[in-house]
């Protein structure tokens, strides 16, 4: 061998040693917890028929394993907090190349208000969210199409491409538990759980649309093309919460958008009497667990009855779907907490267990308004005992698959 | 384009392959197309001001050739050429980086006296770089005022000179004679040039982004609220500050020599471990050299230096040292900090008989030496304040805080982990600077550990190469900064 080809021989090994190290670092700094929410996306043997997408409303409310158990509809939640519609619209695309939607649930929460910050596509005050969402993709000619479109007036763009960019400063927060992967089977999305108190609040879908003309009415321009050229169905849908007046506004303004441009409707559901506003909301933008899945059970109806060629619930191939719905409610019972009896109530709604609530009818507990409207909103799912010498408030959680009793907690 | 950038991370390395592919004959036209597609990455509309300067001083050294032999007669237009070459070349720098300054200024002492005075509304962003290539062009062509170099007639070789990208944007200042030559002859880089070169670019990054940029952020939280910060603070973010400008400054112009040892081209070394030296006037012999030689080449000989007499050599001190802080930045703080600088010095000469009669009477040792490190390097630190502060009155707003509170234990109770760097960061930053330090202490006795790692067997080699690139990607500050608050998505 010539010295000039054992010295080029030799740069290319010491290039190739010197990009197995960087990898390795990235593969010790990057941080394992996010991969968590797209584990299963990227993990799963089966399509996902539906793909919710847009803001934390849909994030939050939209719960895909509730949909498979109620209506035997196997969706994925992309939804991501302050998502815009040009992010959607490649982050479609992008997954696009691992799965075949049937359909896609677009929450349109944000349309409007988001397209009015920065150059309109993204929110400069949430790129490390954003940056969650295109991390779970390789780099592709697509993903730096999309980095590049998006965040163009962003000097740290390439962060975008190069994981590392951003990871590589996370040295100092490196800890054991980084390494044991956390399990968050929601296929996506993320209930949560806690309590806003909008009693009074009064539910309406009366706005008045608005002119509307921002970055992102080009995108949704190009979403809809793009679904209609690959056969995909879309749903437009606009999540209850405590909507102010603007919101119902701009949720109108939509309406007249989608219905005048593309002949397509908005599933506006801010008047559809879904949500206990004494119960069901986590803060003022955002529903807690009960809002969600009594959200998510309507939504479930409406594609059923729409979409039937969508319910799963007998197609084999899917089996594995009531195996990850099993794991799904071991989740939520390691989601139980001692000391947090309202919070824990709320993962009662639903099927899955059964609550019996022990505390004198004559004490201070009785007096708990929350509490009591919380057990009004679960019905079934809870049975009060009057137990005059009750010390706090005794909750027993029964799994309904085995009738056995996995949680139990005093509260004083 | 930041030496510290994925831009840069893409340019150079393609600029370098094609470089060692092409033939010899159309080497210098890739780099003069790599070197303006450097420069023009920061604002493409600034390349007019370096083709400016590049043609009036290409020009310029022309006709100064041309006319050189033709006697006396020639002489008046050789010196109108000259003066017409550096007014043109220092009236752009002027326009574009010390017109808002001036006017601000005159607008100022106007209003002193009663007399109101607006404004103009031209307010140029400062071109990158300009301040470096208007200093080359100008050495050039009183070099060639001088007779010391001819004048170069190939135009695209001229503005080869004048755009290398390596030393474009931070220096070193080349002068002709050094840079001219070897862009000419554009030798085949050899391969220990290429390795070496390499190995001095990852220590100028690790300097740069490891060290200074990490500092940075301490020094700007504490000089940017000295009210939450006082005393003790201040003292400790100007220390720290002395570092970082070293690192940041020193660090870019070794990547920008290690760029150029890559290309086979040699450039002069700016900084020679001068927190090391033992008096002020060592420290700017060996601080900047490029740009303290070019002082003293153009300003403080023509000024007549120190032949003159006492009085006469001191305003030449001051002279320089003044221009030296103008050329720094355009604001009075800098004037003030070169200022401070020369006074310094000229003490420093006052002092010199009794100082040289003092070290008769003490022993030199290492102690000694050590002693006068320190205070060298205290004084030279007093006046970082100056240069680090946001104009004069920030200057004596810190200056007071240091002599009004009295909180040294913040040095010690952990205080210091609250000024944006966390504790885990500051020991990074301190056994950076150890690093630093040994490097430093070898590297002033002569002993060069670059060339002593190349001497090693290649799997050692490899392993060090390999072990600087991750240490500066992983500990260096570039890219976004991870947050880990700001990945709290699972709520929202």
């Amino acid at each position: 061998m010539n010295k000039n080809l054992r010295r080029a021989v030799g740069i290319a090994l010491f290039l190739v040693l010197l990009a197995l190290s960087v990898c390795a670092a990235d593969a010790f700094l990057d941080k394992t917890d996010v991969d968590e929410k797209y584990k299963q996306f990227f993990a799963s043997d089966t399509d996902f028929d539906v793909i919710v997408m847009g803001t934390s409303h849909a994030y939050n409310t939209i719960l895909p394993q509730e949909l498979w158990r109620g209506h035997g509809i196997a969706a994925y939640n992309w939804g991501q907090g302050n998502c815009t519609l040009p992010e959607d619209y490649y982050i479609l695309q992008l997954l696009s190349r691992y799965t075949t939607p049937k359909l896609v649930v677009m929450d349109l929460f944000g349309f409007v208000e988001f397209a009015k910050v920065g150059n309109g596509k993204y929110r400069p005050d949430s790129r490390d969210m954003q940056r969650v969402q295109f991390d779970a993709f390789p780099l592709s000619r697509l993903k730096y199409e999309a980095v590049t479109d998006i965040f163009d007036d962003y000097d740290n763009r390439y962060d975008f491409l190069v994981k590392f960019a951003i990871y590589h400063s996370r040295w100092s927060e490196i800890k054991k538990d980084n390494f044991k992967p956390r399990d968050i089977p929601q296929k996506g999305a993320g209930f949560v759980l806690g309590f806003y108190d909008a009693e009074g609040y009064v539910e309406s879908s009366d706005g008045t649309p608005r002119t509307l003309e921002t970055v992102g009415v080009g995108y949704l321009d190009k979403l809809i093309a793009y679904c209609r050229e690959n056969g995909i169905e879309l749903l437009f849908t606009y999540v209850p919460f405590t909507a102010t007046q603007e919101n119902r506004d701009a949720a109108a303004t939509m309406e007249k958008l989608l219905g005048e441009r593309y002949g397509l409707p908005l599933l506006n559901m801010m008047d559809k009497g879904l949500v206990d506003y004494r119960t069901d909301p986590y803060d003022a933008s955002h529903l807690n667990y009960i809002g969600a899945a009594a959200v998510t059970d309507y939504l479930g109806l409406y594609i059923a009855e729409r979409y039937p060629e969508l319910v799963r619930r007998d197609d084999p191939a899917y089996a594995s779907w009531d195996r990850d719905y099993d794991h799904y409610v071991d989740y939520k019972i390691s989601r139980f907490e001692e000391g947090k009896l309202h919070n824990n109530l709320l993962l009662l709604y639903g099927p899955d267990f059964h609550g019996d609530l022990y505390f004198s009818a004559s004490g201070p507990t009785a007096e708990d308004r929350l509490l009591g409207n919380l057990i009004r909103r679960l019905g079934e799912s809870v049975t009060v005992h009057d137990t005059a010498d009750a010390d706090g408030v005794l909750l027993e959680v029964t799994d309904k698959r085995t009738g056995e009793i996995v949680f139990r907690d005093r509260t004083h | 384009m930041l030496f510290n950038s994925f831009r840069f991370l893409l340019f150079f390395p393609t600029t370098l392959i094609l470089f060692h592919l092409l033939p010899k004959k159309v080497k210098g036209v890739w780099l003069l197309i790599c070197s303006y597609f450097f420069y023009m990455s920061w604002n493409p509309r600034y390349v007019v001001l370096i083709l400016f300067s590049t043609l009036v001083t290409y020009a310029g050294a022309l006709v100064l050739q041309a006319v050189r032999d033709r006697g006396e007669s020639a002489r008046k237009l050789q010196k109108l050429t000259l003066i017409a070459c550096v007014v043109l070349n220092l009236g752009v720098l002027f326009l574009f980086k010390y017109f808002r300054f001036a006017c601000a200024s005159v607008s100022a002492a106007l209003s002193l006296i009663g007399i109101p005075a607006t404004m103009p509304a031209w307010d140029p962003i400062l071109p990158v770089g300009i301040s470096f290539y208007t200093f080359q062009t100008m050495s050039y062509v009183i070099d060639v005022y001088r007779g010391k170099v001819p004048a170069e007639r190939n135009l695209l070789q001229y503005a080869l000179f004048v755009s290398f990208f390596p030393q474009l944007v931070a220096g070193p200042i080349e002068r002709c004679e050094n840079l001219m030559s070897q862009l000419k002859e554009l030798p085949r880089p050899s391969y220990a040039s290429v390795r070496h070169g390499f190995l001095v670019m990852l220590w100028g990054y690790f300097m740069k982004m490891v060290i200074a940029d990490r500092a940075a952020i301490l020094v700007d939280t504490v000089y940017g609220a000295p009210e939450q910060y006082p005393g003790a603070f201040i003292v400790a973010a100007t220390v720290l500050f002395a570092f970082q400008i070293y690192c940041d400054f020193a660090g870019y112009s070794t990547i920008a020599l290690g760029a150029a040892e890559m290309l086979g081209i040699r450039l002069t070394q700016n900084f020679e471990t001068p927190y090391l030296s033992t008096s002020v006037r060592e420290f700017w012999r060996r601080w900047h050299v490029t740009l303290n030689t070019w002082f003293v080449d153009y300003v403080y000989i023509p000024l007549g230096g120190s032949r003159k007499g006492k009085l006469v050599k001191y305003r030449n001190i001051l002279v320089v040292f003044l221009l030296s802080g103008l050329w720094h930045g355009a604001r009075w703080s800098y004037v003030l900090w070169g200022g401070i600088n020369g006074v310094f010095q000229i003490m420093e000469d006052l002092l010199a008989d009794r100082a040289k009669k003092c070290e008769k009477t003490v022993p030199d040792s290492f102690a000694f030496r050590c002693v006068k490190t320190v205070g060298t390097f205290v004084l030279i630190d007093f006046t970082w304040l100056f240069f680090r502060s946001n104009g004069i009155r920030h200057s004596l707003t810190l200056l007071g805080s240091i002599f009004t509170t009295f909180n040294p234990w913040i040095l010690f109770d952990g205080s210091l982990y609250t000024c944006g760097l966390g504790m885990k960061e500051l020991h990074v930053l301190a056994y950076s600077l150890l690093i630093l330090l040994v490097a430093g202490l070898f590297a002033h006795r002569g002993v060069r550990i670059g060339e002593r790692i190349e001497r090693q067997p290649v799997y050692f080699r490899w392993l060090v190469y390999i072990g600087a690139v991750l240490c500066i990607l992983i500990f260096g500050i570039w890219g976004s900064v991870y947050n880990a608050s700001n990945f709290i998505y699972f709520q929202f």
